[in-house]
């Protein structure tokens, strides 16, 4: 479904990432894991199209590079980012709903469906999303992003800053987004969160990928293991 | 009998639209004619709400659009002698136009770099009106041009009900004319800015980043808004020149008619379409007040009249050291507790 190849970004003279192969088979949820700095979220950006870059990201035939965001989002692939973009100052609904933007058809069913996997977002259906809590902003940004019926979601660091009990609630969510089979490229520091929900791993460091294979290969890689700590 | 416990601000609403409607039985004629001026501005704040206010690309040259729609139609009215109705027509569309072509720069521009070109649009209309006095009046602008109606004999039903003189009939049916599009243009933002254009608006206003994360074209929506802004601002101009004002540049043109609609929109609450629609009203008769005051100053041995322009911006940035986010957001704060205190002293046992 996406595939990246021999992927090079940079910042001005620094190098954020450096002939980075990447694939992300239909139906998979594939992990992009690393410690801070080893240029996960530059790869999600890129991915999402906010960044310039050399080498190839191919979105179902689409050369990212060639591609705007809403046509990117029309053929499904949708990106929630490490900073939530929400919109502070209008209701939950309303961000909700801007999420279905490019695609309104079934824009009702949609909401309830997010009210049925986020109780909580019903809840606080009318209240500004300044005033969520950091877990329930989380919950919005996942919703905003199913609302536009996505088959490809692009998490950047969706349990950052979460307590426990919270990252629980997303990550059952994220469950039942899998059950849904939709593709998601999760990209974590969170080890644990990754390992539960991965299909496959990609460990980057330093804008490199040092590791690549399945959960079960890579969960007592010895490497992975003294990156993350685990 | 069922008691309908309104909000005191619509509680307020509803008394300032009906002091509206009956204004031509409370008010001396002159008074009048001031108000129906006072009209326009409130017009011509509106549209500068809707782009600023809403999607908050701040216009600074905002008077180019009331200056081009009450230019043009001035013209084409004293020189084509095309009819009001018409003049009024062509001077909104030549707004409108204006306010796409100051819309297209948003798509590569933001914040106070796009600004600057609304700032700078106004200062060459300026000088283009300098340039060609002939045409275009100069410094001291065009006469009037013809009255968007002519009422040449007493109107029978404004006779029964007491009104004399052609003059005072001229001068009320002016009124309502102002009032009903004054009217209309508040139900067309009000409506358009709580609908789905006004979220996307909003949104734009808060974060542009995310608004192209959610797949949304934010330029274009920044390019209506001010094609919009400028056809209702260019129509308010357009309509004032022919029924309440003149055409010259210190009414309809001036960089300070810019910075009058800035402020005004801004004391009145930015982004709420209420507020400096009611601020506009409100500035019109402050400014008049204070302009034509004969006050001596003591200290500074002037009168008030000669510095009514800073007096009146000292007074606004007082209000806006008090109130930072406007009049109305404050009432309607100020309401909401009102109903609070109520409703907990209606809940607490007696």
């Amino acid at each position: 479904m996406l595939s990246v190849s021999d992927l090079s970004v940079s910042y001005g003279k620094v190098t954020a990432l450096d002939g980075v192969d990447l694939d992300v088979p239909s139906g998979e949820t594939i992990g992009v894991i690393g410690p801070n700095g080893a240029g996960k979220s530059t790869l999600v950006d890129t991915i999402g199209g906010f960044l310039d870059y050399e080498g190839s990201i191919t979105y179902r035939g689409l050369e990212v590079s060639e591609t705007d965001t809403p046509t990117l989002i029309e053929n499904g692939l949708f990106y929630c980012t490490e900073r939530r973009d929400l919109f502070g100052q209008m209701s939950v609904e309303q961000n909700l709903r801007l999420g279905s933007y490019l695609n309104d058809e079934g824009e009702d069913e949609r909401l309830e469906e997010v009210f049925d996997l986020f109780p909580r977002l019903e809840e606080r259906r009318s209240q500004e999303a300044e005033s969520l809590s950091g877990g329930e902003q989380q919950m919005l940004s996942l919703g905003r992003g199913l609302m536009s019926d996505p088959e490809f979601l692009v998490l950047d660091e969706p349990s950052i800053g979460l307590a426990p009990v919270v990252l629980d609630d997303i990550s059952e969510a994220l469950t039942s987004i899998q059950e849904l089979d939709v593709t998601i490229l999760l990209c974590e520091q969170n080890l644990t969160f990754a390992l539960e929900h991965a299909d496959r791993l990609t460990l980057l460091e330093n804008g490199t990928v040092q590791r690549s294979g399945t959960t079960a290969e890579l969960q007592s890689d010895e490497l992975v293991e003294s990156y993350i700590g685990g | 009998m069922t008691q309908v416990d309104l909000e005191p601000r619509y509680v307020v609403g509803i008394v300032c639209f009906i002091g509206l409607i009956s204004a031509p039985f409370l008010l001396p004629i002159l008074t009048l004619r001031q108000l129906t001026a006072a009209l326009f501005l409130g017009m011509f704040a509106m549209s500068w709400d809707y782009v600023s206010g809403y999607t908050g690309q701040l216009s600074f040259g905002h008077s180019m659009f009331f200056g081009i729609g009450g230019y043009t139609a001035a013209v084409l009215n004293l020189e084509l002698g095309l009819t009001p109705v018409l003049a009024i027509l062509v001077g909104t569309i030549a707004a409108g136009i204006a306010g796409l072509a100051v819309g297209f720069p948003a798509l590569r521009l933001e914040g106070p770099y796009l600004a600057l070109i609304t700032l700078i649009a106004p200062l060459v209309l300026v000088q283009i009106v300098n340039i060609f006095p002939g045409t275009l009046g100069g410094d001291a602008g065009l006469p009037s041009p013809a009255g968007l109606v002519s009422v040449d004999e007493p109107i029978g039903i404004l006779s029964t009900i007491g009104f004399e003189t052609v003059f005072v009939h001229e001068t009320i049916v002016y009124y309502y004319l102002a009032l009903a599009l004054f009217l209309a243009i508040y139900a067309l933002f009000y409506v358009f800015t709580r609908s789905y254009v006004g979220s996307i608006f909003t949104a734009i206003h808060e974060d542009e980043d995310a608004v192209r994360s959610v797949g949304i074209n934010a330029a274009k929506f920044k390019v209506f808004a001010f094609t919009m802004s400028g056809t209702v601002g260019g129509l308010a101009g357009a309509a004032f020149v022919h029924t309440a004002g003149e055409p010259n540049p210190g009414e309809i043109l001036s960089i300070v008619v810019s910075i009058e609609v800035v402020l005004v929109s801004i004391l009145g609450g930015m982004g709420t379409i209420t507020g400096p629609a009611a601020a506009g009203i409100v500035y019109y008769f402050v400014r008049d007040a204070l302009q034509t005051s004969s006050l001596t100053i003591p200290v500074l041995d002037a009168t008030v009249g000669h510095i009514s322009m800073a007096l009146f911006f000292a007074i606004a940035l007082l209000v806006l050291f008090f109130l930072p986010k406007g009049a109305l957001p404050w009432v309607t704060e100020w309401s909401r507790d009102i109903l609070e205190r109520r409703s907990q002293r209606s809940e607490s046992p007696s």
